[in-house]
């Protein structure tokens, strides 16, 4: 079993294989040996990290992505955006959540479960305006004049007779 | 009745005494000889008008007061929506993970009639920052598909093609062209859309164009095509229809329509047959067997049976030496023969993986002879099995089965099957018995 201690101080235990999906905790853990001695996440709240196990906790045991996967196999990871049933039932979260998910994955470096954050966000970008994707995700407009007179022509590029 | 008005800050006092009542009641009782003076009238109309000036510019300085506050909550409204988008979830993302989003997002940039579907051009008109990444990363703008139908092909060079081939800097290309079919006609718009995509031959990595589009995109051929490494064209004609694919060195997965392959070894050109890895093909005949034999590296092959079309036996059966993965997608409805003569005609003993996918509650004969001695002919050890969407008996599955004891991953999807066509029985359940796999 492995110890690790959250932002918030709170402590979690899990297997060592659950654990090690995350390759952060597993450098960690070969390069502190055999120890009982917990692991600092000092990036991840505890009520993201209880996520965090629980999707690792689903896919114990799957293969990992090799640390030198060739581009070609990261060009097919990238050209899809599906999503299986059990990962969009996880990912089902409010916004806060969703991207605190990304950020934790992307420090504890879970390749799989940040395709499945990115690809969450890809989708609800897709098929979206720019000015209903700056409501969803409560971004400003902050163009100037000039960028704005340049993407209105653009659009009007885009638009059908 | 009138008093002296007096401005102040915030209002002011009206000189006239406004008593309506007592004016009304004047005015039905002052006629005749008991009219007041016009001098007096006079004297009191002119406080009115004083009064209504001041009335008017109170009014205007109320309305520019109004305004300027308006302006104030306007401005008050944007800064707190400035800093309630400082705290956005979103923008935490550091922009090597944002990008990964944009990458998911323009995993194809639908240039049809709803510009919304630009997905690479939505992304840039967000905010500056989606923006700056977005320009910075010509990936984005690299995959393109085009539904002619519905694209604005009418604007003079389809000017949104050329923002996305100029956005995509020197990245590879994956193209879809779709919306004319077999023998749509050209007509000027497509033609120029066409040669603005040929000019980019270089590029292309990924095609995927209708055969007509095919032949407009390779009018002057043969195009040079270094980094084009996968080309879906439904060709039906003989083996010099590919003549145009002459300096492709790169390519390695064909999708084809009907091409025969006899005379291959004669015509075979600069075609990279050699480094061919994948080959999705709707015909089978005798001249597989050169495929087989020219194709050194060809693992991956996929069968398109049609409709109308038998695909023929061959009594000496082909060997496929290092074929690892054979695929059969079966239509609606096919000539049934089809699937059991390709299966009594080939030998593949590298195969690792057979996957048969059939159309919703096809009811055509499962092959079962046929497939039991493919297995038997071929002697591989088949790790995978994928049977979808195809009416068979469970006896039929338990002899497939049985001489298949590497076997590490099977699918048998039912979902459009009749229920009583399915081979998930009882019978079957009871019949397997799984074994903890052993490292290689």
């Amino acid at each position: 079993m492995v110890t690790l201690v959250t932002s918030d101080n709170e402590k979690f235990t899990a297997d060592k294989e659950v654990a090690e999906r995350s390759v952060l905790i597993k450098n960690m853990l070969e390069d502190v040996g055999e120890s009982d001695q917990p692991i600092p996440l000092p990036n991840v709240s505890s009520s993201v990290l209880k996520k965090v196990l629980e999707y690792c906790e689903h896919h114990r045991g799957e293969p990992l992505p090799a640390a030198d996967a060739d581009t070609t196999q990261d060009d097919t990871r990238k050209r899809t955006t599906d999503i299986s049933e059990w990962d969009q039932k996880f990912i089902t979260v409010d916004q806060e959540m969703l991207f605190e998910i990304i950020l934790a994955a992307n420090y504890l470096d879970i390749k799989s479960l940040l395709d499945v954050g990115c690809k969450t966000v890809a989708n609800m970008i897709k098929g979206k305006t720019p000015e209903e994707i700056r409501k969803l995700f409560n971004i400003v407009n902050d163009f100037t004049p000039e960028e704005e007179a340049q993407i209105k022509k653009e659009n009007e590029w885009a638009e059908d007779r | 009745m009138t008093s002296e008005s007096k401005s102040h800050k915030g209002g002011f006092q009206l000189r006239t005494n406004v008593d309506l009542m007592e004016i009304r009641s004047r005015l039905r009782s002052e006629y005749g000889c008991a009219v007041q003076s016009e001098e007096e009238i006079s004297g009191i109309l002119a406080n009115v008008d004083r009064d209504l000036d001041d009335c008017k510019a109170e009014t205007s300085r109320l309305q520019a007061r109004i305004v300027s506050l308006r302006n104030q909550c306007q401005r008050l409204e944007n800064y707190k929506a400035c800093l309630k988008s400082l705290r956005s979830p979103i923008r935490r993302l550091p922009n090597e993970t944002l990008l990964l989003i944009f990458d998911f997002a323009c995993d194809m940039n639908e240039l049809s009639s709803k510009s919304a579907d630009y997905a690479a051009l939505m992304i840039s008109g967000v905010c500056s920052r989606w923006r700056d990444l977005a320009k910075f990363h010509p990936d984005l703008w690299s995959c393109i598909h085009i539904h002619i139908d519905k694209a604005p092909l009418h604007l003079p060079s389809f000017p949104i093609l050329n923002l996305y081939l100029s956005s995509s800097q020197r990245s590879p290309l994956t193209i879809k062209i779709a919306g004319l079919g077999f023998d749509g006609p050209l007509n000027p718009h497509h033609l120029a859309m066409c040669a603005t995509l040929a000019r980019c031959s270089t590029r292309w990595k990924k095609l995927r164009v209708d055969p007509t589009v095919w032949e407009a995109l390779t009018m002057d051929h043969p195009l040079p095509c270094p980094v084009l490494e996968e080309v879906a064209v439904p060709i039906f004609g003989p083996l010099s229809s590919l003549d145009r694919f002459q300096d492709v060195p790169k390519l390695c997965k064909l999708a084809i329509g009907m091409v025969t392959f006899v005379g291959l070894q004669e015509h075979e050109g600069n075609f990279p047959w050699k480094r061919l890895v994948t080959l999705k093909i709707a015909q089978f005949d005798k001249g597989m067997r050169n495929v087989f034999q020219v194709c050194s590296n060809l693992r991956d092959v996929h069968f398109h049976l049609l409709t109308q079309i038998r695909f023929e036996h061959c009594a000496l059966p082909i060997t496929a030496p290092v074929v690892e993965r054979l695929s059969f997608s079966l239509p609606w409805t096919y000539q049934h023969e089809s699937l059991a003569n390709i299966l009594s005609s080939i030998i593949c003993p590298s195969l690792t993986s057979l996957l048969v996918e059939g159309p919703c509650g096809c009811t055509n004969p499962w092959p079962e002879d046929e497939l039991n001695k493919f297995v038997t002919r071929s002697s591989f050890r088949l790790t995978t099995l994928s049977i979808k969407y195809t009416s068979f008996s469970d006896s039929d599955l338990i002899d497939l089965l049985h001489p298949l004891p590497a076997l590490l991953h099977l699918t048998i999807d039912d979902s459009r099957v009749p229920l009583n066509e399915s081979p998930i029985t009882t019978h079957l359940l009871q019949s397997l018995h799984a074994f903890v796999a052993r490292p290689p």
